[in-house]
């Protein structure tokens, strides 16, 4: 592999990156104040690509309007969630509320299935100009340019939400400590629906900006879904940073991998690094040493 | 020592299966109705080793059907490329399905909640890439297999072919569920059960936590490599998305719906998620959202199972009267 091969991978191993690092963010957050990961959390992937299709190609409306009118849409479904079927169990063993999110996952998909068909759907391109071509070799697809500027941007509004707004300090007090955050008169109910309500921010927003270049199909939340958690793992589950860190770190180590292997083992690439991690080091390389909280 | 009550249960259950059949086969085409029980008999003997993982040993796995598969492929292994009998097709299922739960076990239960949810679920989902991507076995196309015969008794021959299937995987059912039932009330089993409700106080009894855990887990993968290597016979044509995560998730339900402590119970569960697509006809496509549903609402209204229903009724009753 010549290098400049080597960086086109590695130019589509950052676009992916971006995407696996925002759902690892979902996951992040979810499990921050709840200590659930969300099985249905690539379905919000699915259904921010869904959306778009819905709101650009069959409604006709603008690109940015339709944008946020999908983010609006999923996180309201994130919302709805949260409320009918998270928020009863939330006392039920953790492995109850795995196989209810898991339920969901695939109710959710199913639905999809029988509202969009089976066939894959083509999103537009934001920009009229699809690809720019740098070297013989390294073509770039201008919605890559677009998926990292919007990643960025909004990692930078997570960010000064977390650290500067006083909701966004609530909900991290909350996150650290439960106990203390209700005694000062934070409600941990709406805090946890915050987290559902950021998450599926998060995964519309993913969606809606990737599948122009992916195609969107009832079926590609579990992927994402699968490797948004291996880059939560791997950066350390629950850490903002971490969870970008290894969102970058699987999103290159896969698009090279499957240059250099085959492109039909890119999504075992993903499963075999979440093992490995899982059972050598669960605490991910940013996370603190593993403790078991109860 | 197995119980009376299971002894009678267990023969009662014997003498039902036994004569279903018969009685089917005096309706009008009732070998489409004893073809109903084949599929539901190899989901059960995956489930009921799934039973043993998910509600004695307190563990949980979304791969299943990857082992399945496993088993599978090696049926086509043996029968397809090599020509051998299909019993050397099913001791190499059982072996290889051994040799990788052992290999993965140790570090997997390791793991837990979601964590070990997430890695079973991974594993599944390598499994079914590499049969995907392994062209010698046909890839996605995937491969058909020669008939299952055992000392020149033809398991596929079409007058008997239902008949045939049912009373081999009943027979199996039947031998799994005695050993299920003796495990159970057993040394060991009694000792799962500590482990279920407080595994560090099990283990400061002297309960070889991981030693149990380790082979309940092998012994249901077995379990599911046996079934995939009758399926796939059954079927004659194995593909890799034959068993998906979709089944993964399907069985997970049936052992949930039936309720994980009750062995009983998941013969019902089986049994209900399997006849209603059979009820409903063109079900295929809501079948996620049945799914997910039963999962969803058993999860948060009967947290122990359909099976817990009675024991339920009679508290209520009990409540009112006293």
């Amino acid at each position: 592999m010549n290098l400049e091969i080597f960086l086109q991978y590695f130019i589509n191993g950052l676009t992916y990156g971006a995407i696996y690092a925002l759902i690892a963010l979902g996951f992040s957050v979810i499990y921050r104040t709840t200590e659930i990961i969300n099985f249905a959390q690539g379905e919000f992937v699915m259904l921010g690509g869904m959306f778009m299709f819905t709101f650009t190609k069959i409604c006709g409306l603008n690109l940015w309007l339709a944008l946020i009118l999908t983010i609006l849409t999923v996180s309201i479904i994130g919302i709805i969630i949260q409320q009918l079927f998270i928020r009863p169990a939330i006392n039920s063993p953790l492995v109850s509320i795995i196989i209810i999110t898991i339920g969901l996952s695939i109710a959710i998909q199913t639905t999809a299935m029988l509202l969009w068909g089976k066939n894959s759907l083509m999103l537009d391109h934001f920009s009229k100009i699809e690809t720019i071509k740098i070297t013989d070799e390294i073509i770039i697809a201008t919605q890559n340019i677009w998926i990292l500027a919007i990643t960025i941007i909004l990692m930078f509004i997570l960010h000064y939400f977390f650290e500067k707004t006083m909701l966004g300090k609530a909900f991290s007090a909350c996150a650290s400590n439960p106990t203390a955050a209700s005694l000062m008169g934070i409600n941990r109910n709406n805090m946890v629906l915050l987290s559902f309500f950021i998450s599926a921010l998060l995964g519309g927003i993913s969606g809606a900006i990737l599948c122009p270049l992916t195609n969107v199909n009832y079926h590609i939340g579990l992927s994402f879904g699968l490797k948004g958690f291996c880059a939560a793992i791997c950066g350390g589950i629950g850490n903002n940073i971490g969870a970008i860190l290894g969102g970058f770190m699987l999103g290159i180590v896969q698009e090279v991998g499957a240059g250099v292997i085959s492109s039909g083992y890119k999504d075992a690439i993903a499963f075999v690094i979440l093992i490995i991690f899982l059972v050598f080091k669960p605490s991910g390389i940013l996370g603190q040493k593993w403790t078991k909280r109860v | 020592m197995i119980t009376k009550k299971d002894t009678f249960q267990l023969s009662f259950f014997f003498i039902i299966m036994f004569f279903l059949p018969v009685i089917l086969n005096s309706f009008q085409g009732g070998g489409y109705y004893i073809g109903i029980f084949v599929p539901i008999g190899f989901f059960t003997l995956t489930a009921l080793g799934l039973n043993l993982l998910i509600g004695f040993a307190g563990q949980i796995s979304l791969g299943h059907a990857g082992f399945m598969t496993i088993g599978a492929y090696s049926s086509v292994y043996i029968c397809n490329k090599l020509g051998y009998s299909a019993l050397y097709g099913f001791a190499l299922s059982i072996l290889l399905n051994f040799i990788i739960g052992f290999l993965i076990s140790k570090p997997i239960l390791k793991l837990k909640g979601h964590y070990l949810a997430m890695a079973t679920l991974g594993i599944g989902l390598i499994i079914q890439i590499i049969s995907r991507e392994f062209m010698y076995f046909g890839g996605g196309e995937g491969i058909s297999l020669p008939d299952l015969k055992i000392f020149d008794f033809n398991f596929n021959d079409f007058k008997h072919k239902e008949f045939a299937y049912y009373y081999l995987v009943w027979l199996l059912n039947f031998c799994v569920l005695k050993l299920s039932l003796n495990f159970i009330n057993s040394k060991a089993g009694r000792a799962l059960k500590a482990l279920h409700i407080n595994e560090l106080a099990a283990q400061s009894l002297g309960i070889n936590v991981t030693a149990y855990k380790t082979f309940i887990f092998v012994f249901s993968t077995i379990l599911a490599g046996i079934s995939g290597s009758i399926a796939a016979h059954y079927n004659s044509y194995i593909l890799p998305t034959t068993f998906d995560l979709h089944t993964s998730i399907k069985l997970v339900t049936m052992v949930i719906l039936g309720g994980t402590l009750n062995i009983w119970g998941t013969l019902f569960g089986v049994f209900i998620l399997m006849i209603i697509p059979e009820l409903l006809g063109k079900f295929d496509e809501y079948e996620g959202i049945v799914l997910g549903a039963v999962l969803i609402v058993i999860l948060l209204f009967l947290p122990d199972g359909l099976t817990s229903i009675p024991k339920k009724l009679k508290r209520l009753c009990f409540k009112n009267n006293g």
